[in-house]
């Protein structure tokens, strides 16, 4: 009988299975026909869907209890480097999210591909090898795989941002996303390097796997004892940076947005917490070992609301569907991150899953409403869609209520967030997340009323969407709807193995004010978008900062572009001018000598005239010496 | 076979075969000359790499130093020759290197085949026996003959404009081994009158007897070649202009010579040397590492593809010598690593440009755009080169620059603040690689359309074989690094040993 582990190694591979079958028939000259690709697609998701619930009974099952097995692939100079497979809880919620975005995905994309047939097989190849790399990554057993396949994951995110590479303007970004990701990655790389020396410095060298998760308690204690706390933080530091850049937080948020260019059920991958919250696993992960210096969470508080804040001002001014989308995810990764700096790490946990299932409800109905329009993503060119697509309209007001935090899953970690904040008297804080959950119920509802109320006011009648996708969106409003409320009620039994875990309680007064400031976004969104009672603030200053950006894109821009050019032209001066012509100085001289040697050789030198030229240069030197000794000659 | 006859089997066969093409054996018939040379090749790499797997346990530098005394010749105090690991590896490298030049050479060279294939060959010979020999003139002279024959080349099968930078690179590259034969000659002549045999073995024997000055002379001889060679910053001019005019067929001969330029680095300067390397260990990092970030930057700013190539080159090499630098075991296999790994994929992507060079008939990057529909093999091969050369795992260049850089956390010698300084400059370094790596790829195949008067032709199938064996090899070594750091861990042993000791 298959045993649980064997399963999981299936269910890692399948994806891959599949991108290599996908592969040989797109290579090969007989192709199958066009529902092939995606029936052998459909098959695969469905069946790691199944395996994924089984591992993650078997988690809840026998609570406590970690899955785990090492494969070593290879040794290097005495250090051996394993794949395997680290399954707790937290993985196997993961795993679950994966395969369940990734069935979705599959549903929804077959007819949204068939729209205009580019890049079918491709398409399809590159979803199962992303789903291989984000289980690879998620059940990961150690630090140095998860390093590993990060960078593969940038790869994957570059080759989808630019999968319609004809366009100029997705050319141009996919190259930023793969820049901020590459630093990303070679950051991590430096860092995972560095533990993995100093950890083996320790007495504890045979601990197996190399930097595994299971030891990652005790390696980050013993690393901490034997090293200068200095050079520990900066190891700590370095995980932080790396995953703060790898989750687009600020100033590093363009990343997502400009990956925008994707295919668009992609796209919603990309912003899911799968795709966004990378980096925030990893400190998941990585919480034992930087539990250990506490003063590197100010870092994750400050770049978290930072992001958090920016992220809803710009999505005020966006006026592109996919845009807002990418800065509302953003915004909400950046809670968690903030939830992570106050060593909330089971909320940062449960609010970045709560929110995540209301993003990607919220994308993907949107990416029905670009389907229906024939792809118009402004909203200026959009309106009074809720006669013509009343489902949609219906899942985007529970994604909207849900991550704004009035009701089902979003309310719950928000509430318990808030609540902690309260209790820790920490009012600045509470504050800015205050205003943030205003922002977010604004533009979230003006979001709502511009696409889905009023007059439409668009060129294209729209057309009717598949019941495939209107399949996959009615499946996608159960989870956010429940699983906040099955989480909170069950969070002992999911969180009782970590230690961590303690997820508070909330204040009704918070509640109820916090619902009072959401409530009044919503309120003043209807007024301007709505009954139009209120015509829209103008706050130069804020529009400004939020259509340039808050400058993150100028700041990309010059760390990846402009300084370094600049730096370019100094250094090519100096190669072109001064080296070239230290260079050729030798060559030169041996000239110079040749010609007057061949000159005397010939006698065609007037020998007066040389040996004048003679005194003349012996003078000039012997008055530059007199001078540079004395100072008489002026 | 013992490690004495295979060697000298090994560095003459390709002389011999050279001779064979020189001397008209094949009446110019170029089709013969060609398929006589690839084959050659091809035959002599697989011997090679048979013979170097088989015995590779016995080769140790230190087992070369221990085998039997062979006298050659009294005049020059008797001579022994012998392939040790570091050797062994980078004479296979050359021997592959040589061997997809030579599937190149079909579409590249199109006039003197008889004069270029016989040339590569004298080339290869001449390599292989600096790689091997242990006696002061051979060596030196071998090293002259190196240089001569990279002259030829170069002067014979590059544009016009490559001749002034052949001409340069001969001068500096015989100036430096007249230095080096002035030094050997002052060796020779302390080694004899302690009466004691004068070849390299006993050098290295003796070299802690010398006194200091000899010393300094002598390290800052190799060093001059190893800085022209790999090259270092203020000699890579010539080189430069080599590369950005040269023939794709001629690749191996200016990779070669990044590849001597470690082995005499790590032999001559690191090995025998080894007490003034200590001292200068930190000055070669810390100017290594200026050497990755400058170059690094120079090419993003370069609007040359082929230029832009050659800085990025020279960055490359710059990661492998701050690896050495860190004098620990992961460092220097690490410096191995990379030097073989860079070798391949700068192979690959030097081919893949002079390709793209050759569609657009330009060099330069804003002409160019949009090849990716036009060409799709040549982009698909391109992006897994580039992928490599930026570090993506699963390929080689991962497995090297992952052992660089934790050789540089696992050196003895500096400080932390120190390294941690030094890998926050590679990281630097290596994410302006990679920058430079992509744009370059993005601005050749994607972009604004520019092939409206270009000759548009997918890769001819040799030269899709050609890439197609560079790919395999990367990926392999970037899967399974272990092949090559398995050999090498022995020899960075006894040279890490010698500095703890």
């Amino acid at each position: 009988m298959i045993d649980i582990l064997n399963l999981v190694y299936i269910m890692i591979f399948s994806p891959l299975v599949c991108a290599a079958i996908l592969m040989f028939f797109k290579l090969v000259p007989v192709k199958p026909p066009q529902y092939g690709n995606f029936a052998i697609s459909l098959i695969t998701s469905i069946f790691t869907f199944a395996i994924s619930l089984l591992l993650f009974d078997y988690c809840i099952t026998y609570n406590g209890y970690t899955l785990e097995n090492n494969y070593p692939i290879c040794i290097i100079q005495n250090i051996p480097l394993y794949f395997g497979v680290y399954a707790d809880n937290l993985s196997s919620i993961f795993t679950l999210l994966i395969t369940f975005l990734f069935l979705i995905t599959n549903i929804f994309s077959y007819r949204y591909l068939l729209q205009n047939r580019q890049g079918f097989e491709r398409f399809y190849i590159y979803l199962n090898f992303t789903q291989f790399a984000l289980f690879c990554f998620f059940i990961s057993s150690n630090l140095i795989q998860s390093v590993v396949f990060l960078m593969i994951l940038s790869l994957v995110e570059y080759l989808f941002a630019n999968f319609y590479f004809q366009k100029p303007i997705s050319q141009t970004n996919s190259k930023k996303v793969f820049e901020i990701n590459i630093l990303a990655d070679f950051i991590l790389l430096i860092a995972s390097i560095a533990f993995l020396y100093f950890s083996t410095l320790t007495p504890d060298t045979t601990s197996i796997p190399t930097l595994g998760y299971n030891n990652i308690n005790s390696l980050g204690l013993y690393s901490f004892a034997s090293l200068n706390p200095l050079i520990f933080a900066l190891i700590c530091a370095l995980f932080i940076i790396g995953a703060i850049i790898k989750s687009a937080q600020f100033p590093f948020s363009p990343k997502t947005y400009l990956a925008s260019n994707a295919p668009n059920p992609v796209f919603s991958i990309i912003i899911s917490p799968l795709m966004l919250g990378l980096g925030v696993f990893l400190l998941f992960r990585l919480y034992p070992l930087l539990n250990l210096t506490p003063a590197i969470f100010e870092i994750l508080k400050i770049a978290g609301i930072m992001t958090a804040i920016f992220g809803s001002l710009v999505a005020l001014k966006e006026n592109s569907i996919k845009n807002i989308c990418s800065w509302m995810a953003v915004s909400q990764t950046g809670i968690a991150i903030f939830a992570l700096g106050f060593k909330m790490y089971d909320i940062s946990l449960f609010y970045m899953l709560c929110a995540g299932f209301g993003i990607i409800l919220i994308s993907f109905t949107l990416n029905t409403v670009c389907y229906s329009t024939g792809s118009q993503e402004n909203i200026k060119f959009l309106g009074g869609l809720r006669e013509k697509l009343p489902l949609e309209a219906m899942a985007f007001l529970v994604g909207a209520v849900s991550v704004s935090g009035f009701v089902f899953s979003g309310f719950y970690p928000r509430a318990t967030i808030l609540g902690n904040l309260f209790a820790a008297k920490n009012l600045i804080y509470l504050t800015l997340l205050l205003i943030c959950s205003f922002l977010t119920a604004f533009y979230l509802f003006r979001l709502y009323f511009r696409i889905f109320e009023g007059d439409y006011r668009g060129t294209i009648e729209p057309k009717r969407v598949s019941r495939a996708m209107i399949f996959a969106i009615i499946v996608l409003i159960l989870p956010t709807v429940f699983f906040g409320f099955l989480f909170n009620n069950y969070a002992n039994s999911i969180f009782s193995p970590l230690e961590y875990s303690k997820l508070g309680v909330s204040n009704p007064f918070v509640n109820v004010f916090a619902f009072v400031i959401s409530a009044l976004g919503y309120y003043l969104a209807y007024n301007i978008y709505f009954t139009k009672r209120i015509s829209s603030i103008r706050n130069r200053f804020l529009r400004r900062l939020s259509s340039e950006h808050f400058y993150m894109d100028i700041f990309i821009d010059f760390i990846f572009k402009d300084f370094i050019l600049f730096i370019a032209k100094i250094f090519a001066f100096f190669e072109k001018y001064i080296l070239g012509f230290f260079c050729s100085l030798p060559n030169l001289i041996t000239r110079i000598i040749s010609y007057l040697t061949v000159k005397f050789e010939a006698k065609n030198i007037n020998s007066q005239f040389f040996v004048s030229a003679l005194w003349i240069a012996l003078v000039l030197i012997l008055a530059s010496v007199f001078y540079f000794k004395t100072g008489v000659i002026r | 076979m013992e490690n004495f006859s295979s060697t000298i089997v090994f560095t003459l066969l390709p002389l011999v075969a050279g001779l064979l093409i020189f001397i008209g054996t094949f009446k110019n018939n170029t089709v013969v000359i060609r398929r006589f040379a690839k084959y050659f090749s091809a035959f002599y790499f697989i011997f090679a790499a048979f013979e170097f797997f088989n015995r590779n346990t016995d080769s140790e530098f230190g087992n070369v130093l221990n085998s039997p005394f062979y006298i050659i010749s009294n005049a020059t105090g008797g001579t022994s020759i012998g392939f040790d690991t570091l050797g062994g590896i980078f004479a296979l490298l050359v021997s592959f290197l040589i061997l997809i030049c030579f599937v190149i050479a079909k579409s590249t060279v199109n006039s003197g085949q008889k004069l270029f294939y016989s040339f590569v060959l004298f080339f290869e010979s001449a390599f292989l026996t600096v790689l091997s020999t242990q006696d002061f003139c051979v060596f030196s002279a071998a090293l002259l003959f190196l240089a001569l024959c990279s002259y030829v080349l170069i002067f014979n099968f590059s544009p016009l404009r490559a001749k002034k930078a052949a001409n340069s690179y001969l001068t500096l590259n015989s100036f430096t081994v007249f230095i080096l034969s002035g030094a050997f000659a002052l060796v020779y002549a302390i080694l004899k009158y302690n009466n004691i045999e004068a070849n390299i073995l006993n050098f290295a024997y003796n070299s802690t007897d010398l006194s200091g000055v000899i010393l300094l002379l002598l390290f800052f001889a190799f060093a001059l070649i190893s800085a022209i060679k790999i090259p270092f910053f203020g000699f890579h001019l010539p080189i430069l202009n080599i590369i950005k005019n040269s023939n794709p067929a001629i690749a191996c001969i200016f990779l070669s010579d990044f590849i001597l330029g470690f082995f005499i680095f790590i032999k001559f300067n690191m090995y025998i040397l080894k007490d003034i390397f200590e001292i200068f260990a930190p000055i070669i990092a810390i100017l290594s590492i200026f050497n990755l970030c400058y170059f690094a930057i120079l090419a993003l700013g370069e609007k040359d593809l082929k230029k832009s190539f050659g800085y990025f080159c020279f960055s490359q090499s710059s990661i492998a010598l701050c690896a050495l630098c860190s004098i620990s075991i992961e460092g220097i296999c690490g410096a191995v690593l990379q030097c073989v790994s860079q070798s391949l994929i700068l192979l690959g992507l030097f081919l893949c440009y002079c390709f793209v060079s050759q569609i657009f008939k330009t060099t330069k990057l804003p002409f160019m755009g949009a090849l990716a529909p036009y060409a799709p093999k040549l982009a698909a091969f391109c992006f897994i080169l580039t992928l490599a050369g930026i570090g993506i795992p699963f390929t080689s260049g991962f497995s090297a620059k992952f052992l660089c850089l934790l050789g540089g956390f696992s050196t003895q010698i500096y400080s932390q603040n120190v390294i941690w300084i030094c890998n926050l400059f590679i990281l630097i370094g290596l994410t302006l690689g990679a920058i430079h790596l992509i744009t370059t790829f993005q601005k050749i195949f994607f972009g604004t359309d520019e092939c409206n008067n270009c000759k548009i032709s997918d890769l001819l199938r040799h030269r899709t074989l050609a890439l197609f064996v560079l790919s395999i090899c990367i990926i392999a070594l970037g899967v399974a690094p272990y092949i090559l750091t398995n050999s090498i861990t022995k020899y960075a042993d006894m040279i890490v040993s010698l500095f703890l000791m």
